[in-house]
């Protein structure tokens, strides 16, 4: 008896030492507005649509992804390219390309399935916004980004430059 | 008529400076409750690797009295079959008794200023630490009358956990400083301060220090004996029902509960305002220790998770009670030789 | 000085009236939970009483024992079967009950003004009451002159304490049987 009761009196002493450790620690918190977290490569955030070297679309309008889709927040709609308006390298080109990122889950497999590498999910997290309309991101939205839009996902899920 | 002013203060001086002393101690015991949750916050943050509230203000220090204003602002929600008398008493139960049982806690020797002696203190009774006793344990009603008033299972069960946890509790609080009381030969809080004056209590005796706080944890609700407001298997226990300010004056009665508690604990086995050689004013010797056994607090609340109810129950009586018998009969023995 | 004497009478006189209303809420009240609370009020008022009379131990004792835990226990056992309000029906009991009170009563006032009560004389002294009244001196009064009785006491209370988990506690051997069939 006399034993059990130090062996609980040590273990609970060994827990308030690991408190008291953590406290000494410097704390993991970031300061959010201020300092902004570097997302893993994996990361499933904001959806972007890519452009090849030329600068045309990648987007074949297969709607692939739009197929795979378990939510079916996706909604393309194709048409053909012709040599005066050639918008991507392909015979086709997405005409119309939405996701809906209130119904969107990120899963992932809309970039998973895009035999063309155009759809990928970027480490953009900060998707908050005050109208409901801006949340139905149209392809100019998906299209739109400083850089040129050249990543893709590797065969790990990690998204990266090309 | 200015005569007859200064005639009636100089009559009544005691009465007016006991008033004052009571209205300054209840003051500044309200202004410590927004403090202690700011320490709490910041502190437990620190112990599970994280800062705390740091946005309100330097160190986040306003941060509680935002809290405040904005539990002042709320709803308070009465539902519909709680009864309204019970429902509004139970909260200024927990207070009043809370603030009254203050104000028998000596916090420093008598001071002489402009010729005036002041004890450091609201009332020096003679039966300082039964009073203190007597009025914590009234503010039980508080917590059983709320759960009961709310007409809420969880509240109710919430409300009977507390009666039955502070009744076994008391009794290893009582015994416990019964010890101190059979060393030192009286009731009176500052003379047990005087009477260690070369060594505190807990030296003497290290198992009645251990009782008595495992003991208060307990009085006060607080982790891991925070079986009336257990939030995963209770909602939140005796206050589910309650909202606005009346929440949070269930708050500030826990908060001041817990400020008592150090304070006894200091007096009882701390020594009091003795510094021990320490260059400190008595009083801030005296706040120290409070403070120190207030981070206690709430270390133990962050490290140690919420014990079972029987378990409790079996720690308390079969446990607490008979280790701290003993504690009694061996010092009352010590005593008699 | 004056002053300080009528406070202190009307001080008494008040808080014994208010300890009349609450144990006449006592038993008025139809709500059990009320009807405790009303018990617990008048438990206070007598405590308040026994320090304006310098008997602080006694007071403080009083809170704990009888506000602070015997009451708990009543609200708990209230608590648990629920605390509804009941009804009041005019049966038989009833006026036998009023008139035995009342009766009561009579005797109580008859008692008061037949004979004129007087201060105890002695120890219980009105002067020496500061004395008496401290922890102190009743724990030596105690331990001295009524060590027998006390102790006797003591040991009545430690018999009614085993006595109950005797009779609360299963027979061990019925246990067993249940375990074994």
């Amino acid at each position: 008896m006399f034993a059990s009761a130090f062996d609980g009196i040590k273990n609970l002493l060994i827990g308030l030492g690991v408190t008291f450790k953590n406290m000494t620690t410097e704390p993991e918190t970031f300061q959010y507005p201020e300092v902004k977290r570097d997302m893993p490569s994996r990361y499933r955030g904001r959806h972007f649509l890519n452009r090849d070297e030329n600068g045309l679309e990648k987007c074949v309008g297969c709607s692939l992804c739009s197929i795979n889709c378990p939510v079916g927040c996706i909604h393309v709609v194709a048409a053909e390219n012709t040599e005066e308006n050639r918008v991507s390298p392909g015979e086709r080109y997405a005409a119309v390309y939405e996701i809906n990122i209130l119904r969107c889950i990120y899963c992932g497999y809309c970039e998973e399935a895009c035999p063309v590498d155009a759809v990928v999910l970027r480490d953009h997290y900060e998707l908050a916004d005050y109208d409901r309309d801006t949340f139905v991101l149209q392809k100019d939205d998906l299209l739109k980004y400083p850089e040129p839009n050249q990543f893709r996902v590797n065969y790990l899920g990690n998204t990266s430059k090309v | 008529m200015i005569d007859w002013v200064f005639d009636f203060i100089s009559d009544n001086a005691g009465i007016i400076i006991g008033c004052i002393k009571a209205v300054v101690v209840a003051i500044v015991l309200l202004q410590c409750v927004p403090f202690l949750v700011w320490l709490e916050r910041r502190l437990m943050g620190r112990f599970q690797v994280r800062l705390g509230p740091n946005r309100v203000g330097p160190f986040g220090l306003i941060q509680p009295i935002a809290d405040s204003i904005k539990l002042l602002f709320k709803e308070s929600i009465i539902t519909n079959s709680a009864d309204k008398f019970l429902f509004h008493l139970a909260p200024a139960i927990v207070v009043f008794t809370a603030i009254v049982s203050f104000s028998a806690i000596p916090f420093g020797e008598p001071v002489t200023i402009f010729g005036q002696t002041f004890g450091l203190w609201v009332a020096n009774l003679d039966i300082g630490l039964l009073f203190v006793f007597a009025v914590s344990s009234m503010g039980i009603y508080g917590m059983v009358l709320g759960g009961l008033a709310s007409n809420n299972k969880y509240s109710l069960m919430g409300g009977l956990r507390s009666a039955a946890q502070m009744i076994s509790y008391e009794l290893t609080l009582g015994l416990s400083a019964l010890g101190v009381i059979v060393m030192t030969g009286s009731l009176n809080l500052s003379d047990m301060v005087k009477a260690q004056e070369t060594i505190p209590n807990i030296i003497i005796q290290p198992l009645g220090f251990l009782l008595f706080f495992i003991a208060g944890v307990a009085e006060t609700n607080r982790a891991p004996f925070d079986l009336p407001e257990a939030e995963q298997e209770l909602v939140a226990g005796f206050h589910t029902e309650y909202s606005g300010m009346k929440f949070a004056m269930f708050f500030m009665g826990e908060y001041i509960n817990m400020i008592t508690m150090s304070a006894l604990v200091t007096l009882l086995f701390l020594g009091g305002w003795n510094s021990y050689g320490l260059p400190l004013f008595p009083i801030l010797a005296f706040a120290g220790k409070v403070f120190f056994l207030l981070c206690v607090f709430i270390w133990l609340r962050s490290t140690f998770p919420r014990i079972r109810y029987d378990r409790l129950m079996t720690f308390g009586w079969k446990v607490l009670l008979p280790l701290s018998l003993l504690n009694l009969l061996f010092y009352g023995f010590i005593k008699a030789l | 000085m004056e002053i300080n004497d009528l406070v202190y009478q009307s001080a008494i006189i008040i808080i014994g009236l208010t300890a009349v209303c609450a144990s006449l809420g006592v038993i008025l009240c139809s709500s059990p939970i009320y009807s405790a609370l009303y018990l617990i009020g008048n438990m206070v008022c007598l405590a308040m009483l026994y320090l304006l009379y310098h008997a602080e131990f006694i007071a403080a004792v009083q809170i704990i024992v009888y506000a602070g835990a015997v009451m708990i226990l009543f609200l708990f056992i209230i608590a648990l079967l629920g605390g509804k309000k009941e009804l009041q029906e005019h049966t038989l009991q009833r006026t036998i009950a009023f008139g035995f009170a009342g009766l009561l009563f009579g005797e109580l006032l008859l008692a008061a003004t037949v004979g004129v009560t007087k201060p105890i004389e002695g120890i219980f002294d009105p002067v020496n009451l500061k004395v008496i009244g401290g922890a102190k001196a009743i724990g030596l009064t105690l331990y001295s002159k009524h060590l027998v009785p006390f102790e006797l006491a003591s040991i009545l209370l430690l018999v009614a304490t085993i006595g109950v988990i005797c009779l609360a506690k299963f027979p061990l051997k019925q246990i067993k049987k249940s375990l074994n069939s």
